[in-house]
């Protein structure tokens, strides 16, 4: 009975040396927790554009956190997060795993920090955020600019990454040769390559003009060469 | 026996016990856990895990499992049967195409106009089907052989989803929560990420149900500007989308081991069009890319072309390569335009050869939205989106 006892008090020491020594072995071996921040720019595009929308100045840019250890999502929802837009703290709370960034003309620098609690630490991460200015992009399918002469010919511009809603918010203009004329929301122009307004040369400047008219410092020029062929 | 051996026995059993449980668990997490790398597969690993899918590609039909373990060969899957010859350059729509797409079934086209209208085309001939045009069409994702196609339109409510079958020309509206969706590996459930008060999940939306009930996949994650792409029956990728100069990441989850991993991180200028035999895939990283499902070139090309030039179809991939290079960002901002040239490979025996096109047709070729059959390869012509077809 004494040896039965006895045996029992070992055994108890020894499964409790072995969750001791597991729980040390398996906590030495977990990794390290990461982050992942990824982030949308809300701004105007061709719904035929499938790459990522680049923000500009004034964009709103919707900012999100993941964690994850050893393959598996943490819940930090109960974690203090902490977002900074160029070192300046803009959000913090308990579970906060969202933010919007504006960058404005004035920021020198793009970038966001995070900072998670956990594990009475916290886990960091930052990116840069690309801010460019809106594009025009004026669509003239031909190789290399060539079109054929006397031929209608069609132009459109394409905006990307104006802080519109719409293209009813955007207004189009154009000076090909000597021709001036504004299109308003209407982003195509057709021209002949037969009228002497257009046709000067057999290479022929075009200056597209977009304003946005919920942004009236987003106004932006592009220029191509149009080459009348043969 | 005395104590003090009982004692060392019991605990050499406990020490076994736990460098086997280490053992399990260290090599679980190196297959599935935070990764940097995946490992290779080869050319026949790749083939081999889509096998039973494979088969499939070019009827429109679904089966059940693939066989991960058997190699496909030219014998059972002749690359032969695919044509690579070509005598004829045919203009397929009667005006510009935003998108099309091919039911098998059928051997028909079907393609969205400019205003949103559907149409089908019956003998060379399109006519309009039965239903009012959409406004706004961004997405159009056919299943493999076209049978079902995942629409994103706008209407007077806002931004919805809705599923057009081919067979029956009619539209299954989703889920108004649905943000993004894709086709499942087996091209039966549709995975969709659902937003629910802020709160974004991913899920499987269950064909047996006409897709109104669904399965939990990730209960709650959210990652913005990401593509989906269900590499395998239990692998979800997750792109970030292609960013002029942004440096993207591809992360995996497993819906089998619950597990998520970095795939890769730093692509600079990625951009990835997988298909079901081959993953065609650029960066500034890696140049162009024909590989496989784990990002890793298998195939050797000589031709620096867009991914979104390129599709296949059994063992046989086609691209078409701008004569002179173009970059990703001005090439789908309609900022240039290329004149291509034509490329088969050979996926099983490794092979790249240059199509002649240029004794067929005259007409300049910037070419996207691939769709190869094993008779033709049809495609839409940048130049004025018509969608064409070499027979």
């Amino acid at each position: 009975m004494k040896n039965k006892k006895q045996f029992v008090g070992q055994l108890n020491t020894t499964i409790i040396f072995f969750v001791l020594f597991f729980g040390f072995f398996s906590s030495s071996y977990a990794g390290n927790p990461e982050l992942i921040v990824t982030w949308r720019a809300d701004n105007f595009y061709p719904t035929t554009y499938v790459g990522k929308a680049i923000p500009s100045s004034g964009t709103k840019i919707y900012v999100a956190i993941e964690a994850f250890q050893d393959g598996k999502l943490l819940d930090i929802s109960k974690s203090v997060i902490e977002w900074r837009k160029n070192r300046e703290r803009i959000q913090q709370g308990m579970g906060q795993k969202e933010t919007i960034v504006v960058f404005n003309e004035n920021d020198e620098t793009n970038f966001v920090s995070v900072s998670v609690g956990w594990n009475g630490g916290s886990l960091e991460k930052s990116i840069t955020i690309p801010v460019a200015k809106p594009r025009l992009i004026l669509e003239l399918p031909y190789v290399n600019g060539v079109v054929p002469k006397n031929t209608d010919i069609a132009i459109t511009a394409m905006p990307y990454f104006f802080n519109a809603k719409s293209f009813s918010d955007l207004s189009f203009s154009w000076q090909i040769g000597a021709l001036k004329r504004g299109t308003g929301s209407d982003n195509k122009i057709i021209i002949n390559t037969g009228n002497p307004s257009v046709a000067i040369d057999r290479i022929v400047t075009i200056n597209g003009y977009i304003q946005n008219r919920r942004s009236l410092l987003e106004i932006t020029r592009t220029q191509t060469k149009m080459i009348i062929g043969e | 026996m005395k104590p003090v051996y009982k004692f060392i026995v019991v605990f050499l059993i406990l020490g076994i016990i736990a460098w086997i449980i280490y053992f399990v668990v260290s090599k679980t997490n190196t297959g599935t856990g935070v990764t940097t790398e995946i490992s290779a597969t080869t050319t026949e690993g790749l083939i081999g895990e889509n096998k039973g899918i494979l088969a499939e590609s070019t009827t429109g039909t679904i089966t059940g499992q693939n066989d991960t373990n058997a190699e496909i060969s030219n014998e059972e899957n002749p690359s032969g049967a695919v044509k690579t010859s070509f005598k004829e350059l045919r203009k397929i729509s009667d005006v510009p195409a935003q998108f099309y797409w091919y039911y098998a079934e059928n051997n028909r086209i079907f393609y969205i106009t400019k205003t949103g209208e559907i149409k089908k085309v019956i003998d060379g001939k399109s006519e309009a089907i039965a239903l009012n045009p959409l406004s706004n069409v961004s997405t159009v994702r056919p299943n493999r052989g076209g049978s079902f196609v995942l629409l994103k339109f706008t209407t007077d409510t806002g931004t919805m989803w809705g599923v057009f079958s081919s067979m029956d020309e009619k539209i299954t509206p989703l889920n108004s929560s649905i943000i993004d969706a894709v086709w499942d590996f087996y091209n039966e459930n549709i995975t969709a990420s659902l937003s629910n008060g802020g709160k974004i999940s991913i899920v499987s939306l269950l064909r047996e149900k006409n897709y109104s009930e669904n399965t939990i996949l990730i209960p709650e994650i959210k990652l913005f500007d990401v593509d989906m792409v269900n590499k395998s029956p239990n692998e979800l990728l997750f792109v970030e989308k292609f960013g002029n100069e942004y440096a993207t990441s591809i992360w995996q989850y497993s819906t089998k081991t619950k597990l998520f991993s970095i795939v890769r991180s730093g692509l600079l200028d990625f951009s990835l069009n997988p298909t079901l035999s081959a993953y065609f895939f650029s960066s500034k990283n890696d140049g162009f890319v024909i590989g496989n499902s784990s990002l890793e070139r298998y195939f050797p090309t000589t031709q620096k072309t867009l991914p979104e030039k390129c599709s296949s179809v059994l063992l046989t991939a086609f691209c078409f390569v701008p004569q002179t290079s173009v970059s990703f960002f001005d090439w789908i901002t309609n900022s240039v335009f290329s004149n291509d040239s034509l490329y088969a490979y050979d996926l099983d025996r490794q092979t790249e050869d240059k199509i002649p096109i240029s004794d067929i047709t005259k007409t300049q070729i910037d070419a996207k939205n691939l769709m190869p059959t094993a008779s033709s390869l049809y495609f839409i012509n940048k130049y004025d989106n018509f969608i064409y077809a070499f027979i």
